[in-house]
């Protein structure tokens, strides 16, 4: 029996192609958490200056941000506009993954093409056309236009998420509901929103954190009320103090969480299929 | 009522918000500023007229176009780097780590740094490149540098760099799910024909995964080149964008029609390249079964 | 015995080419098993939801009982279905699941309840009440569908391709648990299936489909023994098939030149002139290895050469193969070690026989 032999080229590559793979991918790890470690670190350094050497540890920029009126005033407004914008994508974006996956209207390619469009549209145009409108109409600038702004802007991620989902989802089950005397309100809420819940608290969540760190639609619609990124920036423009990147951390751990718990969730979720 | 009476209402139903929604907040807005593309402006504001001086200005005066193409070159950088860290690290993840586990929280870990705010990533890297900052100091400590060099900071290379740091994750992203759903007896049965895993990925799996490479690079290449944020923090003059030439026309130049003009040059660009990437991605999609 | 599905002239298109329904019209009595049967993209699924109400015809009318509900939502007509992948909702235990209209219909918890435990009783699931679907055999699953369909009492069950998910044995054991079922409720079971031998079973009514229209539509022994075309005979089960020509009806006999010979078969209404292209079908457990010495006057012979014996477990196939070329099949039953003694071997020259009361005639269709 002829058993092949490998060309110097597999070979080698067969020997070194795991190593480098491994070796490749923890130094884009490493190159990821760089900026993220260095964040960290300067957050507890007892230096005001965000250079080396390290002067010593320290937790009274942690200790600076409780007292910062400011900043509290702008976390608290970017949650509620995280919370109001999330429930408008959500109100916007399941109906239109449903009308997208099912029903066939005039103009659908172009509605898809529309909805699908902010999610690559850089945010400077949604910001900007957006404000241009606004103004035109004599409305002010105020968290309520980033809100709307926001909405606009991620409705597409819910939009994406449930409708792959509903693509998944068997029909028969719809059928089967309305066979045995459901209406179709009823086919909605008993059997189709519980299967394609995880789509929707999903892409809810991504929602919520992409409107909480969101800067370019942002940056155009703002009044006079500061969402947190939009008090970072004017911090960097003025001067940082370390506060900042006690700020950066402490998000850095409550999204960890959210994510662990989102993710146990859904798993835990997942299991019951 | 009639059945197929009874579907139009619930169709027209569903959509009713969405449509609506679209087109106040989508449709209105642009068409608002394709109009002014067409004004000229006037002290203090502008006034209403149809005419392409906008347009012209930004094809005939260099520092306009000539900030269009460095836009585009970055953002075509940043799309390509992206890509070369992030292919393998989703083809590690996909193929070579054995336990879910393990997958999920490698894949985490790329996801996770999107968390920590965008400003303060980028800005980081400011403090990290710049005269005072981590690498100068290592490189002085260790001898290779006799002073700080201010190679690194404000210029094409630092928004390169800080860039395509920002878009590893959304590269990572798409890939990996392309990468996942080639079914794995395909690779089985090329290196059952006598086909070596060099060959077999170059044949076979780089193919597969070509929609998702084609999104990913989409999608950085197109949100590369409208960001405004790096170029003000890490870009210094090398680095200023089309978004940047934007917003300054919609601020202190005060001349919004050559804004919009702007402005609707970018989104007919980047809706060309997203249908142009739609018809790769389905060209290339091959039904898995 | 009176009529509680009429479908009337229904006709189907799906997209501008596809024809899924042609014309087709089809009555079903009270208490009947009747069952559509035929190769996928006859059209037997469609007219099934068309019946459900997930369909909607493009001409013709659905009435149910005495009432026209083509135009009735599924949800307002008074029949279940047992869906072909069961369609068990996964997020909900079984015993919710057969609760599930029930609840949506808003009657009483306990009347709900008694009516669940009833079912399950039934079905023989009272204790995988608390399961998931998922924790569930197929078997079991198929039970639970049934169960859920089962509580509303409906007048009428669309069964859409019941057992296609099971696995040989279990089918073969819920065949005959199906039809048990249907004697012991009396209710009118409408199912849908591609394997002839559920259709053959259990029916009490085969309605044979092809291309959108009804080919047949008979009890399982006229579709067998009788067979209206060609197409019918080459569905079920297997056929001899001899191309002739009507030479001579004398009464009880009507004689058929095909090929070099002369063969008697049993007239049909179907065929009435000499000279008609026809088609004379036998089918292989009825016709006969003669052997030497045989009175063999009453039978249609030939001389034919062995080439294949295929086993059957409790019949051989023999393989035949003619001097016009084609194929002959007989089937010889294995009831006895001598039977298998005297199996002829391969390439042996033997005599079959086959009585012309066992042939059908139709016309020949030249299709394939």
């Amino acid at each position: 029996m002829e058993i092949g032999r490998a060309s110097v080229l597999e070979s080698i590559s067969h020997r070194f192609g795991n190593g480098f793979l491994l070796t490749a991918s923890m130094s884009v790890l490493a190159f990821l958490y760089l900026p993220i470690a260095v964040l960290i670190i300067f957050s507890f350094n007892d230096s005001r200056i965000l250079s080396l050497p390290f002067r010593g540890f320290t937790w009274k920029w942690y200790e600076a941000l409780l007292n910062n009126a400011d900043l509290q005033t702008a976390i608290w407004n970017s949650f509620y506009v995280g919370i109001c914008a999330t429930f408008l994508t959500l109100l916007i974006g399941i109906p239109a993954a449903f009308a997208l996956d099912r029903f066939n209207f005039p103009g659908k390619t172009m509605f898809r093409r529309f909805v699908l469009l902010p999610l690559a549209l850089p945010g400077v145009i949604t910001g900007i056309s957006m404000m241009n409108m606004f103004r035109a109409m004599g409305i002010q600038l105020s968290l309520e236009t980033v809100i709307l702004g926001h909405a606009t802007a991620l409705v597409s991620v819910v939009a994406t998420q449930v409708f792959a989902r509903l693509q998944r989802l068997n029909r028969s089950f719809e059928e089967a509901s309305a066979d045995l005397g459901a209406r179709p309100w009823q086919t909605f809420c008993y059997i189709t929103i519980p299967n394609i819940r995880s789509a929707i608290i999903g892409s809810a969540l991504i929602s919520f954190t992409l409107s909480f760190d969101e800067i370019p639609v942002t940056f155009f619609l703002t009044g006079r009320d500061n969402t947190l990124p939009m008090y970072i920036w004017s911090t960097l423009r003025r001067g940082i103090t370390p506060e900042i990147n006690a700020v950066g951390t402490i998000i850095l751990v409550v999204s960890l969480v959210l994510i662990v718990l989102s993710v146990w969730l859904i798993q835990h979720d997942d299991q019951k299929r | 009522m009639k059945h197929s009476t009874r579907r139009t209402f619930e169709k027209y139903g569903v959509l009713s918000a969405p449509l609506v929604w679209t087109f106040i907040f989508l449709f209105v807005p642009y068409i608002l500023l394709f109009t002014y593309s067409f004004y000229i402006k006037q002290f203090p504001t502008f006034t209403p007229a149809f005419q392409f001086g906008n347009y012209a200005q930004i094809i005939a005066d260099s520092q306009y176009y000539q900030v269009i193409f460095r836009s585009a070159w970055i953002a075509g950088c940043v799309a390509l780097s992206a890509l070369f860290l992030a292919y393998p690290f989703a083809y590690f993840l996909v193929f070579k780590v054995r336990s879910a586990r393990v997958r999920m929280i490698l894949y985490m870990a790329v996801i996770v740094p999107l968390w920590v705010s965008y400003l303060l990533r980028a800005y980081t890297w400011k403090t990290i490149l710049g005269n005072e900052g981590i690498l100068n100091s290592f490189l002085v400590w260790a001898g290779i540098f006799a002073e700080p060099s201010d190679l690194f900071l404000y210029n094409k290379f630092s928004m390169i760099l800080t860039l395509t740091y920002i878009f590893i994750p959304f590269t990572v992203m798409p890939i990996y799910t392309a990468l996942e759903k080639i079914p794995r007896n395909l690779t089985e049965a090329s290196h059952d024909l006598g086909v070596g895993p060099l060959q077999t990925f170059w044949n076979v799996i780089l193919p597969l995964s070509m929609p998702g490479v084609i999104a990913g690079m989409t999608f950085t290449f197109c949100l590369a080149s409208g960001d405004f944020v790096a170029p003000m923090l890490v870009g210094g003059p090398d680095g200023f964008m089309i978004a940047n030439l934007m917003t300054s026309q919609f601020g202190a130049a005060m001349n919004w029609p050559l804004g919009s003009a702007l402005a609707m040059i970018m989104l007919v660009v980047v809706l060309t390249i997203i249908s142009l990437s739609d018809k790769f991605q389905r060209a290339g999609r091959v039904e898995l079964g | 015995m009176r009529p509680i599905i009429r479908i009337e002239g229904v006709t189907k298109t799906f997209g501008s080419k596809v024809v899924a329904i042609q014309d087709v019209s089809l009555s079903i009595n009270e208490g009947e098993f009747v069952t559509l049967l035929g190769p996928s993209g006859c059209g037997k699924t469609t007219i099934l939801r068309m019946v459900a109400g997930f369909e909607m015809p493009d001409r013709g009318r659905i009435i149910l009982g005495d009432e026209d509900v083509t135009d009735v939502p599924p949800y307002r007509r008074p029949l279940n279905m047992v869906f072909q992948d069961f369609a068990l909702f996964p997020h909900m235990t079984i015993a919710q699941n057969i609760n599930y209209g029930l609840k949506v219909k808003g009657i009483p918890k306990p009347q709900a309840k008694k009516a669940v435990e009833d079912v399950l009783k039934m079905v023989e699931l009272v204790s995988e009440s608390e399961r998931r679907p998922n924790e569930l055999s197929g078997g079991q699953r198929q039970r639970a569908a049934l169960a859920r369909a089962l509580v509303h009492k409906p007048k009428v069950l669309l069964l859409d391709e019941p057992l296609s998910s099971l696995d040989a044995n279990l089918r073969a054991q819920l065949r005959v648990e199906l039809k048990h079922l249907h004697e012991k409720l009396g209710l009118t079971f409408l199912m849908v299936t591609h394997d002839q031998t559920e259709a053959l079973v259990m029916a009490d009514r085969v309605v044979l489909m092809q291309d959108g229209r009804i080919a047949q539509d008979g009890t399982p022994e006229q579709i067998y023994d009788h067979p209206a075309s060609i197409y019918v005979a080459n569905f079920i089960g297997t056929t001899n098939l001899f191309h002739g020509r009507v030479v001579a009806i004398n009464g009880g006999d009507i004689t058929i030149s095909s090929g070099d010979q002369e063969l008697i078969a049993r007239p049909s209404l179907a065929v009435s002139g000499i000279g008609d292209d026809v088609a004379v079908c036998v089918r292989p457990e009825k016709a006969r290895i003669v052997s030497p010495g045989t009175d063999s006057t009453n039978l249609n012979t030939m001389t034919v050469t062995v080439e294949e014996l295929l086993y059957h477990g409790s019949s051989v196939r023999v393989q035949f193969r003619l001097k016009s070329d084609d194929l002959f099949l007989v089937d010889v039953p294995l009831a006895t070690a001598s039977d298998r003694d005297r199996l002829p071997k391969t390439g042996e020259e033997i005599t079959v026989g086959f009585a012309p009361g066992n042939t059908t005639i139709f016309p020949w269709e030249e299709r394939r």
